[in-house]
């Protein structure tokens, strides 16, 4: 009877271990993490010059994340070229501990003040999620767009500038090396005259 | 059959606590419910624990889940960050509302402390304003750079990183997402080479200035004692028709002695001769 | 502006049969940023259509790029994917870069080889893309004031030497 007795508490432990896993599953320790950086890699913010955009995903959780979805509709086609990659994408899978990186390449038209706001990344936090998680990745923010003017006169190569000043200088060097030249033209002329006597 | 809610009773907790300790659904949404209320409880609580500065009277909100990851360098979380000095040094911070209310995040702070004693502030880096409204159930990311100076190499500091944000209804909060000793490391990097191409660059300017000034000096040389050697000269040749002789080849001047007089030339030539010669 | 011109060259190897998909056709299209000045990292980016003979769409795809492994990002229009990564300035080379395309079955497989550390490149791959890099522009090789410098000395230096030479 105790032995009996014993069993069925045994039983009923492990029903309440199986019931408080299972409320447990909803629980947000569990499942996957995303942290979501948007980056800017450049230097220099130019106007009509590529910009390089990168999202990276990063899984901090203990599941994959499933159906990844990344969109950013921060740079409407008004202001930006997008060159390369495309502003929505989809990552089936990002396994726990493991970073995804999706890049595109945008050239802003305009010159002038922008800013870079989030992308927004939807994903499953794992296999039987009832909803789909919303995230925001993080903001590069407030950019200036420097005019394309602006950006040649501070660092191009400025060889035009270099061929003015040389033609510039040219006179006061040209001038004497041609009166140079000239008398000494004569003088050889002069020379040779006088080894012909 | 008696000892049975007995054994349940030890049984159960047991089983609770080997689950995570946030997972009890009863209790936090018990939590969830006199938040508002139970909140001045909770600030003097994590006061004491919380190493936090003196007159910050606010904590972490209950509904927040916050995480924190070194992208730059990457870290492993089981040992101690080493952060190299001189180097950018870039983490993101995860937050997470699951409340039913929308929370604002406003700043992020991070500052470098004395590792014995977290109240002692030795750098405070920037104060980053996001205002960046997260919305009940929603996840955001916030990316954070700063640089350590070059002159804490070797050091450990205790490294702060304080998220300052509020819900919908204005109240603030404040939560130290990392506050953990990390350890300024120095990077030895070798010669790269720009480097040593710009010593070489540097070595072959040096060696250029000197070959010119070397060059200059000489010809300044030649040219003295050439003036010397024309005085001389002047002095010791007849020099009837004013003509400097100095300015004639040898060939010339050769068969000019030859010949006494001055070779018939048209005085245009002499002219021009002549004012070549007082040009000096 | 002069590196702008798209580059790609597509191999595609058909001689691979597997379950997924039979006889892939890749349609690629890349684009590398070529102007190293403003930038801090170089970005390559492809994207590309998969095609296959018995009509399978929507598979997962994996690459690989010199050893390191990549997901393909798949893109709104169907059958549509992109693979895009950065590198560091100092690290990338002009030359051809092979995106080896795997489906999840090969990728596994990839996997396990590397696990028992086997031979990977046993497993071939659903696709090649290769990806030419016609080189980054780092700015010019001499700076015009150098230039100008150095034209600058010359001058003198015929000048100098010319007066010299008439001194002596």
């Amino acid at each position: 009877m105790f032995i009996g007795s014993m069993k069925v508490q045994f039983l009923f432990c492990i029903a309440a271990a199986l019931l408080v896993a299972a409320y447990g599953e909803e629980d947000d320790n569990d499942g996957a993490r995303l942290l979501v950086a948007k980056l800017i890699h450049n230097k220099y913010l130019v106007e009509n010059m590529d910009v390089i955009v990168k999202y990276t995903v990063y899984n901090t959780g203990n599941a994959a994340a499933l159906e990844v979805e990344i969109t950013d509709n921060s740079f409407d086609p008004d202001n930006f070229a997008h060159m390369s990659g495309e502003l929505n994408a989809r990552i089936d899978r990002v396994p726990p501990n493991t970073n995804v990186t999706h890049t595109v390449v945008v050239r802003p038209r305009k010159p002038g003040y922008f800013n870079f706001t989030s992308a927004e990344v939807l994903y499953r936090r794992k296999e039987d999620a009832p909803r789909l998680q919303v995230a925001d990745s993080s903001e590069p923010g407030l950019a200036y767009f420097t005019s394309y003017k602006e950006y040649d006169k501070k660092f191009s190569s400025h060889v035009v500038d270099w061929a003015a000043f040389a033609v510039m200088t040219l006179p006061s060097l040209a001038i004497p090396f041609a009166l140079w030249f000239s008398s000494k033209r004569k003088y050889e002329k002069l020379s040779r005259n006088t080894k012909k006597h | 059959m008696r000892n049975l809610p007995l054994l349940l009773l030890v049984a159960l907790p047991a089983v609770i606590l080997t689950m995570s300790p946030g997972s009890i659904p009863v209790v936090s949404a018990q939590e969830d419910d006199n938040d508002d209320i139970v909140d001045v409880e909770g600030e003097e609580n994590s006061i004491v624990t919380d190493e936090e500065a003196e007159d910050e009277i606010v904590t972490a909100s209950k509904d927040v889940i916050t995480s924190i990851l070194f992208t730059e360098p990457i870290h492993n979380p089981l040992s101690t960050l080493e952060l190299p000095a001189g180097k950018l040094v870039e983490f993101l911070i995860g937050f997470t509302n699951k409340a039913e209310v929308d929370y604002i995040i406003e700043t992020v702070n991070t500052s470098f402390r004395y590792p014995m004693d977290f109240n002692f502030y030795i750098q405070n880096f920037s104060t980053i304003a996001y205002n960046k409204v997260v919305k009940p159930n929603h996840e955001a990311t916030l990316a954070y750079s700063f640089i350590p100076s070059d002159s804490f190499a070797g050091r450990p500091f205790g490294l702060n990183i304080n998220l300052n944000y509020r819900d919908a209804n204005g109240l603030s909060f404040n939560e130290a997402v990392f506050n953990e000793t990390v350890q300024i490391i120095e990077l030895d990097e070798g010669l790269d080479g720009e480097t040593v191409f710009l010593y070489i660059f540097l070595a072959a300017c040096v060696i250029l200035t000197l070959v010119g000034g070397q060059q200059l000096l000489s010809s300044f040389g030649r040219k003295s004692r050439s003036t010397t050697r024309k005085a001389t000269i002047e002095l010791g040749t007849v020099n009837p028709n004013n003509v400097d002789y100095n300015w004639i080849p040898k060939e010339t001047l050769n068969m000019i002695n030859k010949s006494p007089k001055t070779p018939k030339q048209s005085p245009k030539q002499r002219k021009v001769k002549r004012s070549i010669g007082s040009d000096d | 502006m002069k590196y702008l011109t798209f580059f790609t060259i597509i191999q595609i190897i058909t001689s691979v049969f597997t379950e997924n998909c039979q006889k892939p056709e890749v349609t690629a299209l890349a684009y590398i940023t070529g102007d190293a000045t403003i930038l801090t990292q170089i970005a390559f980016t492809t994207q590309f259509s998969l095609k296959c003979i018995n009509g399978i769409k929507g598979i997962s795809l994996y690459a690989e790029v010199n050893g390191k492994a990549l997901p393909a990002v798949r893109l709104s229009a169907e059958n549509k994917y992109q693979v895009s990564w950065t590198d560091d300035i100092k690290t990338t080379f002009s030359g051809d870069y092979s995106i080896k395309l795997y489906d999840e079955e090969s990728y596994s497989a990839i996997r396990k080889a590397i696990r028992n550390s086997e031979d990977p490149s046993s497993i071939k791959p659903l696709a090649v893309i290769v990806l030419n890099n016609p080189g980054i522009y780092m700015g010019p090789w001499i700076n015009s004031e150098f230039l100008a410098a150095l034209l600058a000395i010359f001058v003198s230096y015929a000048a100098f030497s010319a007066k010299s030479k008439l001194l002596a």
